[in-house]
């Protein structure tokens, strides 16, 4: 195959919010996602850096994942509106974020040019499934997969510290803000900050190293554990 | 999925913008060959045809085209947008420790600059108008443009190098080198590019000048004849001893720097006057060839995410990692070209881009023409450009 491509391929930035939609996520956390959404696309869409390289997927997970957004360009996206339900499976929600990038970077035919997944995980709870989740992010996050993402995890409300630091690859982050409505709110700003920041790093031939900004807010980042180190 | 399109070109043929002055006139297709200002220096058999200028344009701003009429400070208040942009000064680079702008005021509009015309086309489907562009206040910043064009032995040679968008957002150093000589005994053309780390801003760009130059200050003692008797050891030596340089500068002069700081990606190609010339890389630099309209990459382009590199100098065992290629001799007209993956990947991606470098490319450039050429505009495509072009030596009229 040439490694010229006959049809245009701009480079794009494959993000996924992974959102945990279990019914402890109902009232001011859901609505605080649902108001945010589409603010994330306007940010997105007004500054060109960002916009013409990231493209957005939105999975939700509780006992089941859907992915509720595809992997799209967020000039196009219709901003989908969450809705709380069941448990929380860590599992499903993290396999439902790998299809979703690995069908989504494939969707933009052979030789499209593309940086490294990230997956911005986001959960009030623990998992309460009974199966191993850690399998499933070890597959999403292998490195010899050429498909293969980083995980940025946010903590909040009844989230085990300790598993939220095992779901990322080396960026995590815990807020003990009481009002669970505001943790939300802060942590999709840090969201759209570190997808702005990311974007405007691949800026060479190793740029794009994943940052996460978390000038002025409460969040904060816990110390990686020996699975990020190794 | 959406893909980009050609979707036209803007410049000196445009009508101009009301309030923006007028047309200015075709200088290209006046200026001949052979005139006076254009002819290239030195002798001139059996040179290349004279060089092609860039048309200039005095008061051709359609300058709107391409700019924001505002600062990218400027926002209003309110929504989740706004607090980001706030919060980080600039969108280009929110909250970064080297972002001296992160002052979180809004400014107020502020004029689009007076820029210069230019035939280079806009790729892709509903490109917005950018910010305007932030300088980079560190005090070892490079050049946002750099260009030349002229022999180089009995060889044409243009060069340009362009800040990318996205350090104009943010207001960072471009990162990319290139440097050029001739070896010692005049037989060899030796050429280099590097292309520095994204993830050392403040100082790679400094890595990526001292190799480029370095690399060719250690070529400068090979010959035609020891290249073709070993490439690959002639190349690895040079890979070698430049990387050593490297440590020994920055220890005596930049003892606070680590050899990561100075992390950069390199092509480096050295072309005898007659035969079969060499290449080599580290990371994804990349060395393509134009005959015509037709595009070949020397090596093979890396699958998996652009972002990660296979490997980057100095390194350890520099001659280990690179990746050597000969370089049949050229056919008259054809251009052998040394691009950062800024423009590589512009070149792999878009069969626009290539349309427009190739009819550009399709004579030798001055310094002008090859600055104008990587003016282009493709939608996703913010990063630094370079691109080092040695045209053959028999590209003659009549």
């Amino acid at each position: 195959m040439s490694a010229f491509s006959n049809v245009e391929r701009p480079a794009v930035f494959p993000v996924c919010l992974c959102i945990d939609v279990s019914y402890s996520m109902q009232g001011p956390p859901m609505t605080a996602v649902n108001d945010a959404l589409p603010e994330i696309k306007a940010a997105i869409k007004s500054d060109p850096s960002t916009g013409e390289i990231a493209r957005l997927a939105v999975v939700t997970f509780s006992d089941q994942a859907d992915i509720v957004l595809p992997l799209t360009d967020i000039a196009f996206a219709d901003m989908p509106v969450l809705s709380p339900q069941g448990g929380t499976n860590f599992d499903v929600g993290l396999r439902a974020s790998g299809d979703a990038l690995r069908d989504g970077i494939k969707g933009l035919g052979k030789g499209s040019a593309y940086h490294q997944p990230v997956i911005f995980f986001i959960s009030d709870g623990e998992h309460n499934a009974d199966v191993d989740w850690t399998h499933a992010r070890g597959q999403i996050t292998s490195k010899e997969d050429k498909y293969g993402a980083q995980i940025v995890s946010f903590g909040f409300g009844k989230a085990n510290r300790e598993t939220i630091q095992q779901v990322s690859t080396g960026f995590a982050f815990f807020t003990d803000e009481s009002d669970p409505g505001t943790a939300v709110r802060e942590i999709l700003r840090t969201v759209l900050r570190s997808i702005r920041t990311t974007s405007s790093s691949f800026s060479s031939a190793t740029g794009g190293a994943l940052s996460v900004p978390l000038d002025g807010t409460k969040l904060t980042q816990l110390p990686l554990t020996q699975h990020m180190v190794n | 999925m959406r893909v980009g399109k050609f979707i036209g070109r803007k410049g000196r043929h445009a009508a101009a913008a009301p309030g923006h002055g007028a047309a200015v006139p075709d200088t290209t297709d006046t200026t001949e060959p052979g005139t006076a200002d254009l002819t290239p220096p030195g002798p001139t058999p059996p040179g290349p045809t004279p060089p092609e200028p860039m048309a200039t344009a005095v008061d051709n701003v359609s300058a709107t085209d391409g700019y924001s009429a505002t600062d990218s400070h400027s926002a209003t208040d309110g929504d989740l947008a706004t607090d980001a942009v706030l919060a980080s000064g600039t969108p280009g680079t929110p909250g970064t420790p080297d972002d001296d702008n992160a002052t979180g005021t809004a400014l107020p509009p502020v004029a689009p600059p007076r820029t210069l015309a230019t035939d280079a086309p806009q790729v892709g489907d509903h490109l917005q108008p950018l910010p305007l562009p932030r300088l980079a206040p560190t005090t070892t910043s490079l050049p946002g443009l750099r260009a030349d064009g002229g022999l180089l032995g009995d060889r044409w040679l243009g060069a340009a190098s362009l800040v990318g968008q996205s350090h104009l957002n943010g207001g960072s150093t471009a990162q990319d080198a290139y440097q050029f000589t001739l070896s010692d005994d005049g037989s060899l053309l030796i050429a280099a590019v590097c292309d520095g780390m994204g993830s050392r801003p403040l100082t790679s760009q400094i890595g990526a000048v001292l190799l480029a130059s370095l690399l060719c200050e250690e070529a400068r003692t090979v010959t035609a004849g020891k290249l073709a008797a070993d490439p690959r050891a002639v190349l690895g030596g040079i890979l070698d001893a430049a990387c050593a340089r490297v440590t020994q500068v920055r220890t005596a002069g930049l003892p606070g720097l680590t050899d990561r700081d100075l992390s950069c990606t390199a092509a480096l190609a050295l072309l005898p006057a007659t035969g079969t010339g060499w290449a080599a890389r580290v990371g994804d630099c990349a060395v393509l060839r134009l005959a015509g309209e037709a595009w070949e990459t020397v090596f093979a382009r890396d699958g998996g995410p652009v972002n990660m590199v296979s490997a980057a100098l100095p390194h350890p065992t520099p001659a280990e990692v690179a990746e050597y290629a000969p370089l049949a001799e050229e056919s008259p007209g054809d251009c052998l070209i040394l691009a950062s993956d800024g423009l590589a990947e512009d070149a792999f991606g878009s069969p626009a881009v290539r349309a427009w470098l190739a009819e550009r490319w399709s004579r030798p450039c001055d310094a002008a023409a090859m600055a104008d050429s990587l003016r282009y505009r493709r939608r996703g495509s913010h990063d630094d450009r370079t691109a080092l072009v040695v045209w053959s030596r028999q590209l003659r009229n009549g």
